[in-house]
């Protein structure tokens, strides 16, 4: 099975416009997709102000949520441990160079994210510049939402007319990730406003 | 946390050169405590018996160069209800206060971080929780309230009374039944008189039942259990003066940080951070 895993941002991008958005396997390449513990506990605090952004902490989303989280087992568990430490000690030290390039720092979350690709070989999703930037030091296996989009678009899990939808919603929370409107034209062939 | 704050202190209107006032040696003794509340009831222009209200020590804070986040944390057990950080590089003191407590923890967590302010040698020691413990109830009941609830309970012969007229005593000042009682004692026990004595379970129980008669700090504010991303950030700078989201919102647009990192230096949900993101960059 080829798992990919989910950031916080990610999730929040692509959950509602490809509800149920976790779960698998999908296609030839059994693609599976979930989300951490401490992910989805980052989703489990309620949210106190009534946006947007609320439908996260909703009964069917934080249902597909439970039903897809990823949770390592033996040596495993260690090795992600003091990876996710590793990971977030460099974080740290390199704080000065994330400012200057106007990247945001990976959280201790992001870190454990990052860790469990590092240990486990998953591909990290997500359009974080500062997660892509980390990710690239530990050679770590990363994709944008975009990219995981095209490899579903490629298994006829998902249509082009959702991505559309999608990315036109997106473009209005104006939320779309800078990436994502550079890249549409070559990956599916739309131009967005 | 501390560290993602130190981003924002360059967009804080306070005067760098000067250092906020300190006190000097503080001390949990009675009467050192007394004097100090005395002192800032002064300077508020609050009488010894008047009841105080969370706005009143707004100022002050101001004054001490302290920024108050206001953050809607849900209900927290009560030490998680207020935290105070200092940043000694930059002199920089920053007091988070959960707006979703009840309004008599709120005013005491309130009154408790005003002291850690006045002192912050003592930041991260016991020492310091007991002097902010002493000061924020001594503030809230000082000796004079004290002296006149101590006999107006003594003379009651049973516990049941006893219990009734201190919760009277507490929901007319609005504040804990555990603070009126505790400071009952302390004046007894420095006025050399016999303590009010009731069993710790009875206090729980009176404590509780004083506390629900008062709603969350949230609720008063907003009138409701959510409320709008801008309407929140309104009524943070209204009701409390808060220099925090202009300072955020000047970050958000020099480093272009997202929201990530308010989530992590406000500590909440991601679904809030990203509501105030857009909020405070739209």
């Amino acid at each position: 099975m080829n798992q990919r895993l989910l950031d916080s941002n990610a999730y929040f991008r692509l959950a509602k416009s490809f509800h149920p958005l976790l779960g698998g396997p999908y296609g030839k390449d059994e693609l599976v997709l979930k989300v951490l513990v401490d992910v989805d506990t980052e989703f489990s605090k309620n949210p106190r102000l009534d946006s947007k952004f609320s439908w996260v902490s909703e009964a069917e989303f934080t249902a597909n949520r439970k039903k897809n989280l990823f949770s390592a087992s033996g040596d495993k568990v260690d090795d992600i441990h003091h990876a996710s430490i590793f990971i977030r000690d460099w974080v740290k030290e390199q704080r000065s160079k994330f400012q200057s390039q106007r990247l945001t720092p990976p959280s201790p979350v992001d870190c454990a994210v990052l860790a469990h690709g590092y240990v486990m070989g998953f591909a990290i999703v997500s359009d974080d510049a500062g997660m892509a930037y980390t990710a690239r030091e530990f050679e770590i296996c990363f994709i944008g939402g975009h990219e995981l989009l095209k490899e579903l678009l490629d298994m006829e899990i998902i249509t082009i007319q959702k991505i559309q939808s999608a990315m036109e919603y997106l473009s209005w929370l104006d939320d779309l990730p800078p990436r994502w409107r550079r890249e549409a034209k070559a990956l599916f062939g739309l131009s967005l406003p | 946390m501390g560290e993602l704050l130190t981003s924002l202190v360059e967009y804080l209107p306070f005067n760098r050169l000067v250092k906020p006032a300190t006190l000097i040696r503080p001390s949990t003794n009675y009467d050192y405590v007394q004097d100090a509340v005395k002192n800032l009831r002064v300077e508020l222009k609050l009488p010894a018996n008047e009841v105080v209200d969370f706005k009143d020590l707004i100022g002050r804070f101001h004054d001490l160069q302290t920024v108050l986040v206001p953050v809607m944390w849900g209900k927290k057990d009560r030490h998680e209800n207020a935290l105070h950080i200092y940043l000694p590089e930059s002199h920089s003191t920053w007091v988070f206060l959960n707006l979703d407590s009840n309004l008599i923890d709120f005013k005491f967590w309130m009154a408790h971080e005003l002291a850690h302010v006045y002192t912050p040698d003592l930041c991260g020691t016991d020492e310091g929780e007991d002097f902010a413990d002493a000061l924020a109830g001594a503030f809230l009941f000082p000796a004079e309230c004290a002296e006149s609830a101590y006999t107006e309970v003594v003379r009651l012969r049973t516990e049941a009374t006893r219990v009734n007229a201190i919760k009277t005593i507490a929901t007319k000042a609005v504040i804990s039944f555990y603070t009126v009682y505790y400071e009952i004692n302390k004046f007894a026990n420095h006025a050399g008189k016999p303590p009010i004595s009731l069993a710790a379970s009875t206090v729980g129980g009176a404590a509780t039942n004083v506390a629900k008669q008062f709603p969350t700090v949230s609720k008063l504010l907003f009138e409701g259990v959510t409320t709008k991303p801008g309407q929140y950030v309104k009524a943070a700078k209204e009701a409390f003066g808060t220099p925090f989201f202009d300072a955020l919102a000047s970050h958000l647009k020099a480093s272009g940080d997202t929201a990530t990192y308010i989530q992590q230096v406000m500590d909440i949900s991601l679904a809030d951070a990203k509501a105030l993101h857009t909020e405070l960059l739209g």
